[in-house]
């Protein structure tokens, strides 16, 4: 069963791209393993960041180049960057998509940049398919009935409340788009 | 919001402290953490915090008074509050001491934030289209389709899902007159 290859997620990918470049520019640095060398604690290679910084300083221009990606993808990147709602919130209403979010974004992210290069020749882009597959069956034909705590909203609250945290909803570090945190 | 524990009656006419925080960013957290911290550390000794909210939305929350306002019986024992991330510390002089408030100063701010607090929802029917202020849902938003005494029912449509949510209508911000074809789950504010 070991041996069955599994295709590789977005992350697995990025991380094995940015080994081979790492070696190839400086292979005794890489070797040496002085710094940590991830894909994500480079910031020159943190596209995410100017979709971030899109959001917050031009939503309008967001708001266009997120319409081109499918739905399900659009449904994380609205709610992540412009309402600074966590994964952990994200996944309650979307289900089953726990730990690939941050794929979902990542590949939003390639898609976007694609779009912006070549416009709508991206479309038979590998980042674009790629995306598409992932976004596959990702709707939800049923309403979600929740019932919140009647708690919420109150004025005066009791810290040994039961529902008391309820009331407290952390934020992603980023914050809503206009908070500026 | 008036956050308390144990018999606050004791608390009567005794001072505050105000509770001064290392930035405006992330208030909410570090309230729920000087919450836990009383909830763990004062074992259930009378215990107020008063978070005097003016505004919440999409650009933040926005206090009544800088600080936020605590008391227990011994307001020595509040000095541990400094040792709670995003929490510089009760206010104090130079030699340490901490500097009291007096409780007709918190009156007043707490009778303003709660009059706030009644703004946000104020006016909301079916129909409206509103924010989610607070729980896990909060920053949606939606129209509201149903209400049933102090319980609305919010429709939210999401792109792949459409969810309704049943919250207290105080938990919600009335957005006000916004055109039907402007009204997205994740509106912003122009």
């Amino acid at each position: 069963m070991d041996d069955i290859q599994k295709p590789q997620s977005a992350y697995e990918m990025n991380s094995e791209s940015r080994a081979v470049e790492l070696f190839a520019r400086d292979p005794e640095a890489s070797l040496a393993g002085r710094s940590l060398l991830s894909f994500e604690t480079d910031a020159t290679l943190d596209r995410s960041l100017a979709i971030a910084n899109l959001a917050v300083e031009n939503p309008a221009r967001f708001l266009e180049l997120v319409s081109y990606l499918p739905h399900s993808i659009q449904d994380i990147f609205f709610q992540y960057y412009l309402l600074g709602r966590t994964y952990k919130q994200i996944a309650r209403l979307m289900g089953g998509w726990n730990g690939s979010f941050w794929e979902g974004i990542s590949l939003g992210t390639e898609a976007i940049c694609e779009i912006l290069a070549n416009g709508d020749a991206a479309i038979a882009s590998d980042a674009y398919q790629k995306m598409l597959k992932f976004a596959a069956n990702r709707d939800h034909p049923k309403p979600l009935t929740i019932k919140e705590p009647e708690i919420l909203g109150s004025f005066s609250i009791s810290i040994t409340h039961e529902e008391f945290e309820q009331c407290f909803a952390p934020m992603t570090t980023d914050g809503p788009i206009g908070k500026g945190c | 919001m008036l956050i308390q524990q144990g018999r606050v009656s004791l608390l009567t006419n005794l001072p505050w402290v105000a509770v001064e925080l290392v930035s405006e960013a992330r208030i909410e957290e570090v309230t729920l953490h000087i919450s836990r911290w009383a909830k763990s550390r004062l074992s259930g000794e009378p215990f107020q915090l008063l978070f005097p909210v003016k505004s919440k939305d999409l650009s933040g929350v926005e206090l009544i008074s800088p600080y936020l306002l605590a008391r227990s019986r011994k307001l020595e024992d509040l000095k541990g509050l400094g040792s709670i991330y995003g929490v510089v510390g009760p206010l104090s002089d130079a030699k340490g001491k901490i500097l009291p408030i007096e409780d007709e100063f918190a009156r007043n701010v707490k009778v303003q934030a709660e009059a706030e607090a009644e703004k946000w929802s104020a006016g909301i029917q079916e129909t409206s289209f509103v924010r989610i202020l607070f729980g896990p849902e909060h920053m949606l938003c939606g129209e509201v389709i149903k209400i049933k005494g102090k319980v609305a029912e919010v429709l939210v449509v999401l792109r792949t899902r459409k969810l309704k949510v049943r919250i207290p209508v105080r938990a919600l911000l009335n957005l006000g007159n916004v055109p039907k074809d402007e009204r997205e789950y994740f509106y912003l504010p122009k």
